[in-house]
């Protein structure tokens, strides 16, 4: 799977996560810092709330990897990578306590 | 450090969900400028794609104006044309896979709804701005499948604006929700989507 098709699938299972355990009134609908916000106002939430947090952690993995694009073996890209499968796993956890 | 406007201000498109699209060269990593607002890269990395024959490269060789040089001249000007693009036929292939996998993800679930069709359109554009790049006439338009002359995409106006409002919602957050029935007009074009990038790609040049 090429680089980009790893980061639109990376956003596709994040929200597909959230999508599928919140009733939101509105869904989310990218993982752009102004979706995030977007979600965010429609839907009341606080900008501190863990749930939240992780998400802006995310898009901004994603960003970097997106900036990183041509660096394919690349510690910082790795590392990257990696807290992206992390904060995802958190992110799962918090969603199944029904936060 | 040189700063340029570059994409749809620079073709005077200009609405209401328009972004100011704006690059900045720098040596080496430069805090001052926002990811989120400025793509940043390095003279090195800047070389290296106009070198390459990048689209990224055609497109600020072709729509880019400075807007501060700290060294009053041009850098991309000085640069020149960037080499001949050539991978034309591998880059319309990636973007038809995209399509692909969105498409397929559509007719899965409806849970990434509204970012699958944001990927479509990606997509689409994309395969049409590399497509028209390798036949020497490159059209960075936002609806570049759509002028294309006799190779232009033909799906209704419904599902393109559908695709279009999607990747605006995805990507800055604003616009009015995408309603069911305009999702529906959108699957209902899939066929023709991937038939078009089919017969697209096997006139492809590079």
């Amino acid at each position: 799977m090429g680089e980009l098709d790893s980061r639109i699938e990376m956003q596709r299972r994040v929200l597909a996560l959230v999508n599928g355990h919140t009733s939101a009134a509105e869904r989310l609908f990218g993982l752009s810092h102004k979706a995030i916000d977007r979600w965010v106002s429609a839907n009341g939430l606080e900008r501190g709330k863990p749930l939240v947090v992780m998400l802006m952690t995310i898009a901004d993995r994603l960003s970097f990897l997106a900036a990183k694009s041509q660096d394919h073996l690349s510690q910082q890209r790795m590392l990257a990578v990696d807290e992206i499968e992390k904060v995802f796993g958190e992110l799962a956890r918090e969603l199944s306590k029904g936060r | 450090m040189h700063i340029y406007v570059f994409g749809s201000l620079c073709r005077g498109e200009v609405t209401r969900e328009s972004d100011v699209d704006l690059l900045a060269v720098v040596d080496g990593d430069d805090s001052r400028f926002d990811p989120l607002v400025y793509s940043v890269y390095t003279y090195g990395r800047i070389r290296e794609l106009y070198d390459d024959g990048s689209p990224f490269a055609w497109h600020l060789a072709r729509e880019s104006r400075l807007v501060f040089a700290s060294d009053n001249h041009d850098f991309l000007a000085d640069l020149g044309e960037p080499r001949p693009y050539t991978r034309c036929r591998v880059d319309c292939d990636m973007f038809h896979s995209l399509f692909r996998g969105a498409a397929a993800s559509l007719s899965d679930q409806l849970l990434t709804s509204i970012f699958d069709l944001s990927v479509v359109f990606l997509s689409v554009r994309n395969f049409a701005t590399c497509y028209s790049l390798g036949l020497g006439r490159p059209i960075f338009a936002r609806d570049s499948a759509l002028r294309l002359g006799m190779d232009s995409l033909n799906i209704s106006n419904i599902a393109f604006s559908a695709l279009e409002r999607s990747r605006i919602l995805s990507i800055r957050g604003v616009g009015e929700p995408i309603h069911a029935d305009e999702i529906g007009q959108v699957v209902a074009e899939l066929n023709a989507i991937d038939e078009w990038m089919t017969r697209l790609s096997e006139g492809s040049h590079g």
